[in-house]
């Protein structure tokens, strides 16, 4: 009896990218592409953290280009797919799209806010115009009900994306919400559903293994965990644990972990821990991405960066949104928020389920 | 007109027209209206019926109105180009037939499932508000003898893979409360507007339930699973399947279909409702074969990775009540459609670059 498959897509070199502020060199792609590559990891996606494109002052500047990064991959991936992780408005068809698919890029993953899945409508007719592999991704998923999530996920398949993966951008979910969420989706789709976990609360593998009970068949995984925040769920580690739960990856294990050791020794500056901001930012519900400048605005600023977290999360600010937390920080610094946070952190989910209820009635 | 006479459509259409153009003989000098004109059923409608009045001189006359005449002007400029044939710019929920007209074909359902996703009360609106606007202009019309409203076969709710083929009255239920299940519930309710009409203003209205279509005036942009095959096929890539490829459909060629339009709009009584689709199932791997076939260098086909939830799915019509009523042609196989399909796609293609 043949084994049910789940097909690996690693963003180490895309999400990574968050865990170094974007300054990835190009030696480090091809270094860890071919090992990468060698491991016969079905994806690797690169790029800024938040996709090609992205790179700018607001949400950091890339050391190398966009062409850089993606030409330096393609040309160490033989046997991977080339993937880009693409956010509608920061990458654009014209400037960013076609250039990516004139260098070779394979998969395009079209991504977008959780409730805001018409932007993706151009993106996704485009790449799958071009014949690429479409996958649709909703980010931050936390914050929509299942049902609203599986909406969006119709939507993102009637534009012709031929899976969803669910981002948990914030490291939020605990397994159970991860399994309600891929029930709806495997309910309401005809395409492949899949999950990207991130690490806040420790729980990045035990989700992926339930998205994956629950039907999922595209995961992701990072070496080492190389991702935004506290990381992603440690690509090794999700390799072995879906080959001991009798899944086909088609990866080489001894290989992958030699990826995962190339990658510490090469690419990962510091491998990704769950720091007490971490978690407050697995609690709020804030983007993992934010950890690096709500670190440094907080030193800036003399404020307790948990603080600056729970009011994000309070305020419902979603990635794109970093200068709120400049305004956040000033405000904690004045005191006119660090009442409302404070009573946050006393209060933290309920508090945060309520507002986030009431963001999503306005969206 | 030698050109149009020669046409593959014309060619198409006109050994189905000489079997059952004494059937038509009331359309005779009549003026029809066509609403939401401007696609696929209106543009084959008008080509069947302006071969009614060059071949068989029927002096009928067409108005197609539409919500934009570009796709019209870019690939039936014959038909714009006609005397017989007149164009009205207008969104169908403004509809105003004017009273010349006895015949009123409805075809304005918009057919996009991106649209019935994302604008999910604007597909509600254009639906129900188009259909009654239509109906409450057809209720001041002096010499009005049918309205053919083309509904769809997603008003049935999903069809059971284990059911062969779909009656008109397998009705089964869906969940109103499921985003995805608007736009079938939007023609339910147009549909018993269209009941309540016939009722109360006494208006003549047959309804046809379309499943799937297929012939030259597609594209290969549109978002359906044979389509993409055709235009993964076109740009010489590997054609990909979604799931196994057992997924099971019909196809109703345009010529077809254009008669089976034809004989309802004609001779349909008011109150009877048909589908209008082909009762061959074919699954798709084998229509991604065909597409394959047809070109030199055939492309791959390949499945995509097939998760345990993905469910095979059936759409196909169980058409004996049109064909033991009114005897309509299956004039053209699977295959052969396919392939006029791909034809028209690539000529056209051809003439716009």
């Amino acid at each position: 009896m043949t084994k049910p498959q789940v097909l690996i897509s690693d963003p180490s070199l895309r999400d990574g990218n968050h865990a170094v502020r974007h300054q990835l060199q190009a030696s480090q792609i091809a270094v860890y592409c071919e090992a990468a590559d060698a491991a016969g990891i079905p994806i690797v996606e690169v790029g800024h953290g938040n996709g090609i494109g992205a790179s700018s002052l607001q949400l950091g500047e890339s050391a190398i280009s966009d062409e850089v990064m993606l030409s330096t991959a393609r040309s160490h991936l033989k046997r991977s797919r080339l993937g880009i992780h693409v956010i509608p408005g920061f990458a654009t068809i014209q400037r960013d799209l076609k250039l990516a698919i004139d260098l070779g890029v394979d998969v395009i993953r079209v991504a977008s806010h959780c409730t805001e899945a018409d932007i993706t409508q151009r993106h996704i007719e485009f790449s799958r115009t071009a014949g690429k592999t479409t996958y649709g991704v909703l980010m931050m998923s936390h914050m929509t009900s299942p049902t609203g999530l599986a909406e969006e996920a119709k939507k993102m398949e009637s534009y012709g994306a031929e899976g969803i993966v669910i981002m948990d951008s914030s490291g939020h979910f605990l397994p159970a919400d991860v399994a309600d969420r891929m029930k709806h989706l495997r309910e309401a789709l005809n395409i492949p559903i899949g999950f990207h976990a991130h690490n806040n609360l420790g729980m990045a593998i035990a989700n992926s293994v339930a998205a994956v009970q629950e039907g999922a068949t595209i995961i992701d995984g990072t070496a080492r965990g190389f991702g935004a925040g506290a990381g992603n769920a440690q690509l090794e580690v999700l390799v072995a644990v879906l080959e001991r739960m009798g899944y086909d990856t088609g990866v080489d294990l001894y290989k992958v972990l030699d990826a995962g050791d190339v990658a510490e020794k090469s690419v990962v500056e510091v491998v990704p821990t769950i720091s007490s901001v971490s978690v407050v930012s697995g609690l709020a519900g804030v983007f993992s991405g934010f950890a690096k400048p709500v670190a440094r605005i907080a030193e800036e600023f003399k404020v307790d960066p948990r603080d600056i977290f729970f009011e994000l999360g309070r305020r419902g600010i979603i990635a794109g949104q970093e200068d709120f937390i400049i305004e956040v920080a000033a405000e904690l610094a004045k005191g006119d928020s660090r009442h409302k946070s404070r009573e946050a952190l006393a209060t933290n989910v309920i508090e945060l389920k309520t507002t986030r209820a009431g963001n999503e009635q306005r969206s | 007109m030698n050109n149009v006479a020669n046409s593959p459509l014309r060619r198409d259409l006109i050994p189905l027209l000489e079997k059952c153009h004494q059937n038509l003989s009331d359309l005779k000098k009549a003026h029809v209206y066509i609403v939401g004109g401007g696609g696929f059923m209106g543009l084959w409608l008008t080509e069947a019926i302006t071969a009614l009045n060059d071949e068989f001189g029927f002096g009928s006359r067409i108005t197609i109105q539409t919500l934009s005449d570009a796709f019209l002007s870019t690939y039936a400029p014959h038909l714009k180009a006609r005397q017989d044939v007149s164009v009205v710019c207008c969104d169908c929920r403004n509809t105003v037939v004017p009273e010349s007209t006895q015949y009123i074909f409805y075809c304005a359902t918009p057919t996009n499932p991106l649209l019935h996703q994302s604008e999910p009360t604007e597909t509600a609106s254009i639906i129900v508000d188009g259909v009654r606007a239509m109906f409450d202009s057809a209720a001041l019309l002096p010499d009005l003898r049918n309205i053919l409203f083309v509904s769809s076969g997603a008003v049935y709710g999903s069809q059971p893979f284990e059911m062969e083929r779909r009656a008109e009255d397998s009705f089964q239920s869906f969940d109103p409360s499921v985003l995805s299940n608007s736009f079938s519930e939007s023609l339910r309710f147009a549909e018993a507007i269209s009941t309540g009409y016939r009722n109360e203003a006494r208006l003549p209205v047959v309804i046809a339930r379309a499943f799937a279509f297929l012939g030259p005036y597609q594209l290969p942009s549109i978002a359906w699973a044979l389509h993409n095959f055709i235009a993964d096929a076109i740009e010489g890539r590997s054609i990909r399947i979604l799931g196994d490829g057992e997924s099971v459909r019909s196809y109703l060629y345009g010529s077809d279909a254009a008669v089976w339009f034809l004989r309802l709009l004609v001779n349909g009584k008011s109150g009877d409702v048909y589908n209008v689709g082909s009762p061959e199932p074919i699954r798709l791997v084998e229509v991604a074969e065909i597409v394959a076939r047809r070109f030199d260098k055939a492309p791959s086909v390949t499945m995509l990775a097939q998760p345990a939830h993905l469910r095979k799915t059936r759409f196909v019509p169980n058409v004996s009540r049109i064909q033991h009523e009114f005897g309509v042609p299956l004039s053209v196989n699977v295959e052969d459609a396919i392939v006029k399909t791909i034809d028209w796609m690539l000529t056209t293609r051809k003439c716009l670059i």
